[in-house]
């Protein structure tokens, strides 16, 4: 699953250790989530769309094989 | 500037977490450890007390292991999932160990402080474990 995490914390301007406190959770987490290591579970992934206040579907979709660079596509949950 | 942000820094929960397990931990270890010398010096005794002083610094190690349940409690869901292989994996090779030593004084032979051997591979499995998973440092 590709996600839109690392983009989204780089525009509000957070560390990831602010983005771990924001989520409850440690910055090995925030990193292995960021770099698509770790798939989150549901209710981290609830949590991660209300700190970002954007809906599940724009922050996660499906690993489409696109290389880095390139525009994943978006697909409605 | 991404970059920038990705500081090595933990959050300061995670940090005070931390701290504060490790400083209630060296306690703990301190204190068996200091009953264990207490047990060694004057443990070996004919007193009707020699079992309470013998039990003396398990009470210890339990405090030490609801220590770690604790921790276990604060990690949150991907450090679970790092955590539990070092557990598995120093669980198995401690039963095996056990199992060996056990097979072994069966046969006659004589396996002198046998516990000790059995903690001992239980943890170095559990930490070699701990370092190719990259679990998380307690």
């Amino acid at each position: 699953m590709e996600n839109e995490m690392r983009s989204e914390r780089d525009e509000r301007g957070w560390t990831q250790a602010v983005l771990a406190e924001r989520l409850g959770v440690s910055r090995q987490t925030v990193v292995a989530l960021e770099t698509g290591k770790y798939d989150p579970s549901l209710p981290l992934a609830f949590r991660i769309a209300e700190v970002f206040g954007k809906p599940i579907e724009e922050l996660f979709f499906p690993n489409t094989g696109l290389k880095s660079g390139d525009q994943p596509r978006r697909s409605r949950v | 500037m991404t970059r920038d942000l990705d500081s090595v820094k933990e959050s300061p929960t995670e940090l005070r977490r931390r701290r504060a397990f490790r400083v209630r931990l060296w306690i703990a270890t301190g204190c068996y450890l200091i009953a264990s010398f207490v047990l060694y010096q004057w443990g070996h005794t004919d007193s009707p007390w020699r079992v309470v002083w013998a039990l003396l610094p398990v009470l210890f190690m339990a405090w030490v292991v609801i220590l770690i349940v604790l921790r276990v409690r604060q990690l949150d869901e991907y450090q679970l999932k790092l955590f539990f292989p070092g557990l598995a994996v120093g669980f198995t090779v401690s039963m095996f160990a056990a199992v060996t030593i056990g097979t072994l004084s069966a046969a006659g032979f004589t396996v002198p402080n046998a516990g000790w051997p059995v903690a001992l591979i239980g943890i170095v499995s559990w930490e070699v474990t701990n370092l190719l998973v990259k679990a998380p440092v307690a």
